[in-house]
């Protein structure tokens, strides 16, 4: 087959069409983002709103993911230590991994570990203020301006530089029920409100759904390839709630937004991602029309990809299932080529499928890993080559 | 999966209870997370002089471990764990100073803690109530601790267990460091040390040399049950 320009193979593989490669979505979060930009001699390594796509692309991805929902902004934000930080949604966020620490102590503290060694502390933003947990607090919150520029800008910016060749993506995370608990509400506040204040619980889903359905139309009226929903409602073994409880408070709304954003851009592409196991409500999101879909954590509770696939693979696309927690941070070279040559096998044969790490390449993934990740991928995703023909 | 939990009902409960008493309401109160009624039926157990001991083994328990397997089985999930977590505690709250005065001691002492650079904590919360309701004294050291803060607590404390929480590949190298650290200070033959999180298993266990693993909350309270009885090096 005659090479596809990566936009065409990305889109296609989402159709579950014939492609001349697996298409590739490679994701970093800062840390390893600037060890491996700094191997190829790339200086632009934003992340999160400031997104700069240089590396990912030079390392073969097929499409480009901007984020813009309640985590893109908080998890890249620069914090200071014991400073609360609040965003536009009035949730406050500090900083981890310096529990009691000056700035002093914490570069001495630094200096002591091993530069990329395997006990660095990656400090990592999170939510510790939440603004809602209360009727009262529902009813006088104001939602954040779904038309604000600031959002808005740079996807049409990325629109205009890439869209001829690369696949636009915007990530809209977290969106409905994780936004929720682990941003509005307060985890154990709004699994116990489940039952106490479901009115409470409503109406916080119902204005998130407000707010997202029109930041979506917004994004789809910029005529972007994908949105992206994120909500994580997975954990390593199985769901967090029931996945009658889902379909309960979830899907009726994401239905709502979903048939919102077609009405604008009736061929925008929707994506689901959830962490951990989901796989209980695999078929809700056929149900709800999403065309790609994560896949479960490949460690966790369902780790049958090849049943999933042969399950759901005429129905969605897939994209993930390369192991990041054990495999790509602590597996040898050899066993790193094996996992994307499994996943190959489970997931690509018969199309319908992007490669991709399950979540983010994180600051304890070795060079070499990712190296051998890279070449393995050239190596077994063709089709028409082994393993894929 | 595919185990269907039963209410497992204590043997000979109607001998240790006046004549015409029945825990059904209990049970059911627990199992449904009904902590006003769990309250009144446990008050109503004090004021009818049954002994602590039975209202917690005979009472509170058996709802209380039917939802633990049903958790484990994944047929309920965190909300009705946690509602009926909330009413186990408003029971032993009655009867718990009452044990106290009965000589009745803790399961053992246990310190738990989500390890330094890592803010997840829905998954060691859930162990925490689990070991509570089972009996434990827990110290929970919160997220981000550092390995200093286990080990002043455990000496502290006296502790018999000490359990580390992770949910990140980067943040669960801290296990295996805070493991070392408690060798270097002479306290690891004192307690029995537990990992957990998602990217853990029983291989990373072992290789860090912590003594067990918990895949889930309920069975991490089944080890740690079964780990406190193992013998230590005794806390001056």
């Amino acid at each position: 087959m005659a090479e596809l320009r990566p936009r065409e193979r990305f889109a296609r593989a989402i159709r579950r069409e014939k492609v001349d490669r697996v298409p590739t979505l490679y994701r970093f979060k800062k840390e390893s983002k600037e060890k491996v930009a700094r191997i190829f001699g790339i200086h632009g390594t934003g992340t999160g709103m400031k997104h700069d796509p240089s590396l990912e692309l030079r390392l073969g991805n097929d499409a480009i993911m901007y984020q813009i929902g309640i985590n893109a902004e908080f998890s890249h934000h620069p914090i200071a230590i014991g400073e609360t930080w609040y965003s536009d949604f009035k949730v406050g966020y500090g900083k981890s991994g310096l529990q009691g620490m000056t700035e002093e102590q914490h570069k001495e503290f630094e200096k002591t570990q091993e530069f990329w060694g395997p006990a660095k502390v990656v400090p990592e933003n999170f939510p510790k203020h939440h603004p809602i947990t209360s009727m009262e607090d529902l009813k006088n919150y104001t939602w954040p301006d779904p038309a604000n520029p600031r959002l808005l800008d740079p996807i049409k910016e990325i629109c205009k530089k890439w869209q001829d060749d690369y696949f636009i993506m915007v990530d809209l995370s977290s969106t409905l029920i994780e936004a929720a608990y682990a941003h509005l509400v307060g985890t154990q506040n709004f699994f116990l409100y489940i039952y106490d204040e479901p009115e409470l619980i409503a109406g916080v889903l119902d204005g998130l759904t407000e707010y997202y359905t029109a930041l979506g139309k917004n994004v789809a009226a910029l005529g972007v390839d994908l949105i992206r929903v994120g909500d994580d409602i997975g954990s390593q073994q199985g769901m967090m709630f029931d996945p009658d409880s889902w379909r309960e408070l979830a899907k009726p709304r994401f239905a709502y937004m979903f048939e919102q954003f077609r009405k604008v851009n009736k061929d925008v592409y929707l994506k689901f991602h959830s962490c951990g196991d989901y796989s209980p409500i695999m078929q809700d999101e056929v149900d709800l029309g999403v065309n790609l879909t994560g896949l479960m954590q490949p460690v966790g509770g369902n780790r049958d990809q090849a049943g999933m696939k042969k399950k759901f693979g005429d129905k969605i696309a897939m994209i993930g299932g390369l192991d990041v927690q054990r495999l790509l941070p602590r597996g040898q070279v050899e066993e790193v080529r094996e996992g994307v040559l499994n996943v190959m096998k489970n997931l690509a044969a018969g199309g319908g499928y992007i490669f991709s790490p399950a979540h983010y390449i994180l600051a304890d993934v070795p060079v070499q890993n990712i190296f051998a990740m890279l070449e393995a991928v050239k190596d077994y995703g063709v089709y028409g080559k082994y393993p894929l023909n | 999966m595919g185990n269907v939990p039963t209410l497992q009902i204590p043997d000979g409960w109607q001998s240790r209870v006046p004549a015409g008493w029945d825990w059904s309401d209990l049970w059911v109160a627990i199992e449904k997370g009904k902590h006003k009624i769990a309250h009144e039926i446990v008050q109503k157990a004090i004021d009818a002089n049954i002994n602590p001991k039975t209202i917690l083994d005979d009472g509170l328990f058996p709802g209380f471990n039917l939802q633990g397997d049903r958790f484990s089985e994944q047929i309920i999930f965190i909300p009705e764990m946690l509602i009926t977590a909330r009413a186990m505690k408003t029971g032993l709250a009655l009867i718990r100073p009452l044990l106290a005065a009965a000589a009745e001691k803790p399961v053992g002492t246990f310190i738990i803690g989500t390890v330094l650079g890592d803010m997840h904590d829905i998954g060691q919360t859930i162990v925490t109530i689990m070991l509570e309701n089972a009996g434990f004294r827990v110290i929970n050291l919160g997220t981000d601790t550092h390995p200093d803060k286990f080990i002043d607590a455990a000496k502290r404390e006296k502790a018999d267990l000490v359990g580390f929480s992770a949910l990140l590949s980067t943040t669960i190298y801290y296990q295996k460091v805070t493991i070392e650290e408690f060798a270097k200070a002479g306290l690891r033959s004192k307690v029995k040390i537990l990992v957990g999180g998602a990217p853990t298993s029983q291989q990373w266990a072992d290789e860090i040399g912590a003594d067990g693993w918990g895949k889930d909350a309920m069975l991490a309270v089944q080890l740690a049950k079964r780990l406190v009885k193992e013998p230590r090096e005794a806390w001056e």
